[in-house]
């Protein structure tokens, strides 16, 4: 593991430790009350599972016209990662909804194309796991139409008619908001690169013991 | 089915709450019909939920979900490490062929 | 050379009849099951014509690349360096042609079960049934050209086909619906028509793109 890693994970459990009071802290928002604080976990989750999925995309693309292993292992880690910080923001998302909606799901369009979304990923890991030699080319396929999902479901909230919140509301939050959002996203982010990396190493460590197996048999 | 059916029939640019027969298959799905968004606060009481347990479940599932990988990925990573430990011994002892 | 050929023919016959008996099928059962009294579920047509169709295309998709799979033809063609592109949209229009076909049966059938007007603007419904199916079968002709030498290949090609294909069926489904409306609203009809076909045009780049690196060992 690289010489970062150990600090950036000491910050990052710092972070993890300190944001309950900065969360706690922030006033509460009028309509919402108590339950709006979900945000704090649920904004930067979903940044992550729509970053996971772009890394998972440009992993895969220079994987197919390259072919370097890097980046099929960097793509298999990314695409773990859409999963986990999906399944986060379609679990968080409606904990907040019941009580800011009164519903637990609507099908909009960001909602579907999430869900879908989150789909494709699980689709990969499972032919990864399950589709023998040469899945590694054909998942880089499937993630590659994956990835065209992505900036749908960043944009749909401004142009389809919808209950969830557009992207307009981030960029005009007063400090006292924005604060614990941004220090939360940071943590995440920290969070994603330090997982990733460690997601990578279990792949790189894989592969060693792939080549050393075949130096016995041969 | 209805579900599905309510997929497929209330998917709508136009407006959600007057789509014409999806609202019905809507409607039977949700626990309450929301026509547009209402302030909590102006809600009865009797149909404001408590926003606690939503607030506990939603931090501890982020928490246990976090961990629940890191978990995953240690022991898979250790799994491998031993592997490869074991490989690498058994080639020093036959001397590297 | 000519009996091989005439093989062939009969060969891709058979997975037409197969397929369409297939799709007859899963309508029936959508009739028996949803049918009460002989009252249809209201605006249950549109979508039940376009699960048909992917059931039905996933089947075709399937049985068309067995062919290539056990006489490795795919790998044969594949060797002329000029072909590949052509390869792709070479079997992309054979399955579009398929599917259409299997439609033209389908849509009067449903039609019937369902009680609704699926006829009453027919040169809307083949615009949005042709360019519905060809984003569904762009899609589907690549994963299933690049799963032919894959395991367990008949279980994943539809889990990896419907989730990048569900947006098309929705939005086929939407405009069918939109279409059957005694009053047809013609700005959403016309909105989800420009989808689909948004969506034919990134499938099909993306698709003819990533043909050859997915295709080659």
């Amino acid at each position: 593991m690289p010489a970062w890693f150990t600090p950036a994970t000491a910050l990052c459990g710092l972070m993890f430790a300190i944001s309950p009071f900065l969360i706690a802290n922030a006033p509460y928002e009028s309509t919402m009350g108590l339950v709006q604080k979900i945000f704090y976990v649920h904004l930067p989750s979903a940044w992550m599972f729509l970053i996971a999925a772009i890394v998972c995309g440009v992993a895969s693309i220079r994987f197919l016209f390259r072919g370097d292993a890097r980046h099929d292992r960097l793509a298999w880690a990314a695409a773990e990662l859409v999963v986990l910080f999906g399944i986060v923001t379609l679990v968080t998302g409606p904990l907040w909804a019941r009580k800011a909606w009164g519903v637990w799901w609507q099908w909009d369009v960001r909602l579907t194309a999430s869900l879908i979304g989150w789909m494709v990923s699980v689709a990969y890991l499972l032919l990864r796991k399950y589709g023998g030699p040469g899945s590694d080319k054909l998942a880089a396929g499937l993630a590659l139409f994956g990835m065209a999902n992505v900036p749908f479901i960043y944009i749909s909230v401004n142009y389809w008619r919808t209950i969830h919140p557009t992207t307009s509301v981030v960029p005009t939050l007063p400090t006292s908001f924005g604060l614990p959002l941004w220090f939360s996203t940071v943590m995440f982010l920290l969070l994603f690169v330090l997982l990733l990396r460690a997601r990578v190493r279990l792949e790189e460590q894989r592969a060693e013991l792939d080549e050393l197996y075949l130096s016995v048999d041969g | 089915m209805m579900s599905i059916l309510g997929v497929m029939v209330g998917y709508n640019p136009g407006d959600l709450a007057t789509d014409w027969a999806s609202t019905v298959v809507l409607h039977a799905q949700q626990p309450e019909a929301v026509d547009e968004f209402v302030p909590i606060d102006e809600l009865p009481p009797q149909d404001q939920l408590p926003a606690a347990p939503l607030l506990v479940v939603a931090y501890a599932f982020v928490v246990l979900a976090l961990f629940a990988y890191l978990v995953s990925v240690a022991r898979r990573l250790g799994a491998v490490q031993r592997d490869l430990e074991r490989l690498q011994a058994e080639l020093k002892r036959s001397g590297r062929t | 050379m000519l009996r091989k050929d005439l093989m062939v023919e009969v060969r891709s016959l058979e997975i037409a009849y197969t397929t369409l008996f297939f799709a007859v099928s899963c309508v029936l059962v959508f009739a028996f099951a949803l049918v009460q009294e002989g009252r249809p579920p209201a605006d249950g047509a549109a979508g039940i014509l376009w699960i048909a169709i992917a059931f039905a295309g996933t089947l075709a998709l399937g049985r068309a690349f067995e062919r290539e799979r056990q006489s490795e033809t795919l790998r044969a063609l594949l060797l002329a360096p000029a072909a590949r592109p052509a390869v792709y949209v070479g079997k992309l229009l054979g399955i579009v042609t398929l599917l259409v076909a299997g439609e033209i049966v389908l849509v009067p059938l449903v039609a019937l079960f369902f009680q609704a007007p699926l006829l009453a603007r027919p040169i809307w419904l083949a615009i949005i049934l042709v360019t519905g199916t060809v984003g569904f079968a762009a899609v589907g002709t690549l994963f299933a050209a690049m799963l032919v030498r894959a395991q367990s290949r008949d279980v994943l090609l539809p889990v990896l086909l419907y989730p990048i294909t569900v947006p098309v069926i929705i939005a086929g489904v939407r405009a069918t619906a939109a279409l059957l409306q005694p009053e047809v609203d013609g700005e959403i009809l016309r909105f989800w028509l420009a989808l689909l076909m948004c969506f034919d045009i990134v499938f099909v780049t993306l698709a003819l793109w990533t043909f050859e690196p997915l295709m080659t060992d």
